[in-house]
């Protein structure tokens, strides 16, 4: 009986460790759910709006793409990056600005953007429902007639992520609220934007908490239509 | 020692706070304007608003105290009418940077929920633009920005050039900060404008634009603000006192569209 416990235990042990190491990737996805969670990715955590900032520099932050795709990042530190990895459809989205908090869709008409000059067709409008409840794309008038480039403070207006008070430094992500996206090539996308802080805490109250450390959710529908049902 | 030291402290504190609360009533005190009174319409002309005390003890570090603004009446309305159909723009937010049209649809601002119709629409001319900004990354290229621009901007305006549809409920704010709309001033956060200058971050740039607004009773006036800091500094930075609004308007009191108003 112990043998039998233990040759059971050994593959789960084994298991386990498969499991911490692809922990590495900072990606879990539940079975019963297609979207994709991203926990804890690591913008551009060098730099840093103040001074004196131990280990970090007082700069602006580099732009970091990301891939629905693939997963895959690039930080664009000068013109040359900016020439070789945001001139083209093979990323989604990029955080971009304070703290990399300005999440910014891939579309080559919008001036000041990342994708600006690029073939990207990227789109972005704000539901404000829980993303698993948001089961299809808005029409396309929607986009014409309320898409952003992107999303950020949230002022009041409605028309961000997160709430900032100057108060206390702190980034408040605002809960309930969905992204929908048409990514660089046109397909649709929902996109919840969980939090800038390392290791998703539900509350922050330390201004140096580890940051941007960026934790997001995200369902692409691969198939051209607006089918966004995720569960 | 240690408890008489920390008291003494929060005595000083406390009287501090006392003496901020005993200026920002005295503050409002002059703000306040019956609404019983008899109001008197504007003629259609251009008007110029000078130093309007909105938030004096605005920082960087919160919303200030909204401030309320009749253009038909050329006079300021107290908060306590924010959800009535009389006044067309709220200077709202951050050093007031936000302006908000009177309008009920508009989610986030004092006037949701209310009765008003008002509406903006900041107008962009890339080409003018280009004399004094980035159009590209939007920022300016040198500061300070040569005054005529206002003048030059201001009389460039003629007419509502969108349709009402296409005119906004949201804000007009701080240009490109942490969104995709031009606005009409420019947060240098960094003081990236004036690197290694500490009194240069977080200073607000009013930018020659001009703001159509559709008042709450359908009238059109163009609007282009100056300054929030006192006295109109050309070149303004952390010493400057901000909340106080320096802005000049033109209103068309005949229910045309005609702005080009001398």
């Amino acid at each position: 009986m112990i043998k039998h416990l233990l040759k059971i235990a050994i593959p789960l042990v084994t298991i386990s460790l498969m499991v911490s190491c692809s922990g590495k990737d900072k990606e879990i996805v539940d079975p019963k759910d297609a979207a994709v969670m991203i926990f804890d990715l690591p913008a551009d955590t060098a730099a840093s709006m103040g001074e004196g900032v131990d280990g970090k520099d007082q700069r602006q932050f580099y732009t970091i793409t990301f891939s629905f795709k693939t997963k895959e990042t690039h930080v664009i530190r000068n013109a040359a990056d900016s020439a070789k990895y945001l001139k083209n459809a093979e990323w989604d989205i990029a955080f971009s600005k304070e703290y990399n908090s300005f999440v910014v869709v891939n579309n080559g008409g919008i001036a000041g953007t990342p994708g600006y000059q690029g073939p990207g067709v990227g789109n972005l409008v704000i539901v404000d429902k829980p993303f698993d409840q948001v089961t299809s794309a808005p029409a396309d008038t929607e986009f014409e007639n309320n898409g952003l480039a992107g999303v950020g403070w949230d002022n009041g207006n409605g028309l961000g992520w997160f709430f900032y008070s100057l108060n206390n430094h702190i980034c408040v992500p605002v809960r309930n609220r969905t992204y929908v996206l048409k990514t660089a090539t046109g397909n649709y996308a929902k996109l919840e934007l969980l939090n800038i802080y390392k290791g998703n805490p539900p509350v922050v109250t330390d201004l140096f908490w580890p940051a941007p450390y960026l934790t997001f959710r995200y369902y692409v529908q691969t198939d051209g239509s607006r089918n966004l049902k995720n569960r | 020692m240690i408890s008489h030291l920390s008291w003494r402290t929060v005595t000083a504190m406390l009287f501090i706070a006392c003496s901020i609360v005993a200026c920002s009533k005295n503050d409002n005190k002059n703000e306040i304007i019956d609404p019983g009174e008899t109001s008197t319409t504007v003629k259609t002309g251009i008007y110029k608003v000078v130093n309007l005390v909105a938030d004096t003890n605005a920082t960087s570090a919160g919303n200030a105290v909204e401030l309320y603004y009749n253009l038909e009446e050329n006079k300021v309305v107290p908060a306590s009418l924010k959800q009535t159909n009389k006044w067309d723009i709220v200077f709202y937010g951050i050093y007031n940077s936000s302006v908000y049209p009177n309008n009920g649809a508009a989610v986030g601002s004092p006037g949701y929920g209310g009765p008003g119709t008002a509406r903006i629409y900041v107008v962009t001319d890339r080409q003018f633009d280009a004399q004094y900004y980035d159009v590209t990354n939007f920022k300016p290229i040198s500061l300070p920005i040569p005054r005529e621009l206002w003048n030059t901007a201001f009389n460039a305006v003629k007419t509502v050039p969108v349709t009402d549809e296409k005119m906004v409920v949201r804000d007009a704010g701080l240009d490109h900060f942490q969104n995709n709309f031009d606005g009409w001033g420019y947060y240098d956060f960094y003081g990236s404008l004036f690197p290694g200058d500490p009194k240069k971050t977080h200073v607000v740039y009013a930018l020659p634009r001009v703001i159509i607004v559709k008042t709450v009773k359908g009238h059109y006036a163009k609007v282009i603000i100056e300054n929030i800091y006192k006295d109109n500094p050309e070149n303004p930075n952390r010493d400057n006192k901000p909340g106080y609004v320096t802005f000049r308007y033109a209103i068309q009191m005949d229910g045309s569209k005609n702005l080009d108003i001398q």
